[in-house]
């Protein structure tokens, strides 16, 4: 296993996906959800078969513009009497009594129609819904680069951060390109991948820790020293992996489709969460390692021997 | 020994299967009934249905006295909602100038998880005015003792209401002032009736009389009875589930987890054999625990993320057993007893799992203090989670791991499967 030799191609492999992530980005657009955007989201269940003209025309009558409707069903047999509206904030309407007119409007061609599921976030709530994400992201890194430091040392904290910084990249780079919605779902599952891709971080470096004392600086090389612990830790690696993979996993298949918008970012920050660990964190850690072992002065036996 | 550890592993499956069953099931003793502690779970809105709507003081800095007009607002909320039959609705008031209001759906009468009907309990300020054809305003809601509505003698539904004594003696010179005029009766500003003074009342009270229906009658009373709202307030968020997807959403994600933990359970036994039928009883432990802490401390409500924390937690209390077994078949490879090696293993172990777990609390406490709804839930339940599955990673598994030694089950083979020959 020569992992830690090759690592500049496991980073190219993550910068692509990030750039792709960007330019997907910069021409398309996010698409942001009302947690982000503001609005009202309101999921009509009209009770039988309808006509997306039936909707636009209620819509129009109450003012509402460019508002998209997507037609959907409550289980992938039934069929489709589900229509979902985003409408964005409009000043000077009252959301309640917008949200009143629309439904009381097809209740005259659809007398049993209900809300399935409605939503209207403010303007100030959704910016304070991004806020509050990115100070909690920023403190409990903040804290958790202490604990490593204090636990581990300094390096350890920077790669494990650094491999959490890619994961959320990566993750909001294929949330990107796959056009999914961002929405809070989206905000809790990359903060519970900074939980969990720290977790596997630790464990490997832990590994890392003990056989950096076991294995002295003269005999043998970082790189020696990093990928062994990858490959002692890799079972642990790969079954903790693929059993969380499993429970998210179903979860994405069986759920419903609020807990949809959250698995599946999920999925693939545990991914990339376990990809980083081995492929991100551990090389950088070498790189920073013998940076600081140079400058001590440290030479190897085998001297300019990079490789193991 | 053999024959107590034996004797020991028994009795503990016994007694986890029996607390299972009671825990999933509940039990019927004669008289004491104890409910399943699934049922005593306290379910958020998105699993159970309903609706919630935050509002906002309108420009609250320039609100006099903020404090004890949010709380005014809170209590006229409270007395409109009960009057209305939401009893089981939570009013909270959220940051300095804002007021949540939850209506989960009551499966017994179907009322809630419609926020326009919140919405219309909640929003609709009730400003009663009695004004003069000269257009003054004579009295107003707030001297206004009591309301109701009753039929009056034509069978059609009006709003008796009571005024306060000096009220009642201002009413009475108005009344004895416009005497063959009209008095209009004003709601919000709009007039509902404007009855001929026929007489000068002075009992202090009256009806109104108006196109009203019975139960439009009652609406009428009980919001000029809690008055117009001390503050004005708007909308800001408002989120509605129907029961209909609460009861989906909550049935979809049971399934899920059931699915994935069986598979996990048969991936855990299949792959480390004895050990991984310790993970299955170990995780079983966990499962029960969770379920008495969540059906314990009321404050927690079990939202949709909160489940997704817990099979997050689920999926780390795997974690810690793996990382154990891990070490302990190293342990193993190196030649040392199977004893030995579960307590080197064990003592190595530990040191892993406290620093990874740690570190994941950190980041889920910053989330219980900085996070906002969901994503506080989902914290809460996640914390909890690790919490538990740690002790019983340390705890529970070592200590079965060790039953299952001392009641024979010794085989090498059976502890680190095939890759022993390594």
């Amino acid at each position: 296993m020569k992992i830690i030799s090759k690592a500049k191609y496991f980073m190219m492999a993550s910068a692509l996906i990030i750039i792709v992530g960007v330019v997907f980005g910069l021409f398309g657009g996010l698409n942001l959800g009302i947690d982000f955007t503001g609005g009202t989201l309101m999921t009509v269940d009209l009770g039988s078969k309808f006509d997306v003209e039936d909707i636009e025309a209620v819509l129009k009558e109450n003012g509402v513009k460019d508002a998209p409707i997507v037609k959907s069903s409550s289980d992938a047999t039934s069929e489709a009497m589900q229509a979902q509206i985003r409408i964005k904030d409009m000043d000077g309407i009252k959301s309640e009594d917008l949200r009143a007119n629309i439904l009381a409007g097809l209740k005259e061609n659809y007398p049993n129609a209900i809300v399935y599921e409605g939503e209207t976030i403010g303007a100030v709530t959704s910016s304070e819904i991004i806020r509050n994400a990115f100070l909690s992201v920023i403190i409990a890194c903040a804290l958790m680069l202490v604990y490593i430091w204090i636990r581990f040392e300094l390096y350890s904290g920077i790669s494990a951060l650094t491999a959490l910084i890619h994961d959320v990249l990566i993750m909001t780079a294929v949330i990107t390109i796959t056009r999914q919605q961002i929405n809070s779902p989206y905000i809790a599952a990359c903060l519970t991948i900074v939980g969990y891709s720290i977790n596997d971080t630790i464990v490997l470096f832990d590994r890392i820790r003990e056989n950096n004392r076991k294995f002295s600086h003269k005999e043998f090389t970082r790189e020696e020293v990093a990928d062994r612990s990858i490959k002692e830790t890799l079972s642990r690696t790969i079954n903790t992996s693929v059993t969380t993979l499993v429970t998210i996993t179903c979860l994405y298949v069986f759920g419903v489709a609020s807990i949809k918008e959250f698995a599946f970012p999920l999925i693939i920050g545990l991914i990339s969460g376990t990809y980083s660990s081995i492929f991100i964190a551990s090389p950088i850690w070498v790189n920073l390692m013998n940076r600081s072992l140079r400058r001590l002065g440290v030479k190897h036996k085998r001297n300019s021997k990079t490789t193991a | 020994m053999k024959l107590r550890s034996l004797a020991m592993l028994i009795v503990f499956i016994l007694i986890v299967g029996v607390l299972l069953y009671f825990g999933l099931f509940g039990a019927n003793f004669g008289v004491y009934k104890l409910d399943p502690l699934a049922n005593q779970v306290n379910l958020g809105l998105d699993l159970t249905g309903g609706a919630y709507v935050v509002y906002e003081a309108d420009q609250p800095d320039a609100v006099d006295d903020l404090e004890g007009k949010v709380q005014g607002t809170m209590t006229v909320f409270r007395n409109r909602l009960d009057a209305k039959g939401f009893s089981e609705a939570t009013i909270a008031k959220q940051g300095e100038d804002r007021i949540r209001v939850e209506v989960p759906f009551n499966s017994e009468d179907g009322k809630g998880a419609d926020p326009n009907m919140i919405s219309e309990v909640l929003g609709k300020a009730a400003k009663l005015e009695f004004k003069g054809p000269d257009g003054v305003v004579i009295l107003d809601g707030d001297d206004v003792v009591s309301a109701k509505a009753i039929l009056d003698d034509k069978s059609q539904a009006v709003v008796a209401f009571e005024l306060t004594n000096d009220a009642s003696n201002i009413f009475a010179d108005a009344t004895s002032k416009f005497l063959g005029q009209t008095i209009g009766i004003f709601i919000d500003g709009i007039e509902i009736s404007s009855p001929t003074v026929n007489s000068i009342i002075t009992g202090g009270s009256g009806i109104i009389e108006g196109s009203f229906t019975p139960e439009s009658a009652r609406d009428l009373a009980i919001q000029i009875e809690s008055g117009a709202l001390p503050l004005e307030i708007h909308e800001i968020e408002q989120r509605s589930i129907s029961a209909t997807l609460g009861v989906d959403a909550l049935s979809k994600s049971i399934m899920a987890g059931a699915i994935g933990i069986a598979i996990l359970f048969l991936f855990m036994i299949i792959y480390y054999r004895v050990p991984g039928i310790v993970a299955t009883l170990a995780l079983i432990v966990y499962m029960f625990v969770m379920l008495l802490l969540l059906a314990g401390i009321k404050s927690i409500q079990l939202t949709l993320p909160g489940i997704a924390g817990i099979i997050l937690s689920i999926g780390m209390a795997v974690d810690a057993n793996v990382i154990i077994f891990e070490r302990f078949k190293e342990e193993l490879r190196t030649g040392k007893t199977l004893r030995t090696s579960l307590n080197s293993g064990y003592h190595k172990a530990v040191r892993t799992i406290l620093d990874a777990n740690i570190t994941t609390i950190i980041a889920s406490i910053v989330l219980i203090i900085f996070g906002k709804g969901v994503i506080k839930s989902f914290a809460y339940t996640l914390t909890i989670g690790i919490i538990v599955s740690m002790f019983t990673a340390l705890f529970v598994t070592r200590w079965l791991l060790r039953l299952f030694m001392g009641s024979g089950f010794k085989n090498k083979k059976l502890y680190c499967a095939w890759r022993m020959e390594k």
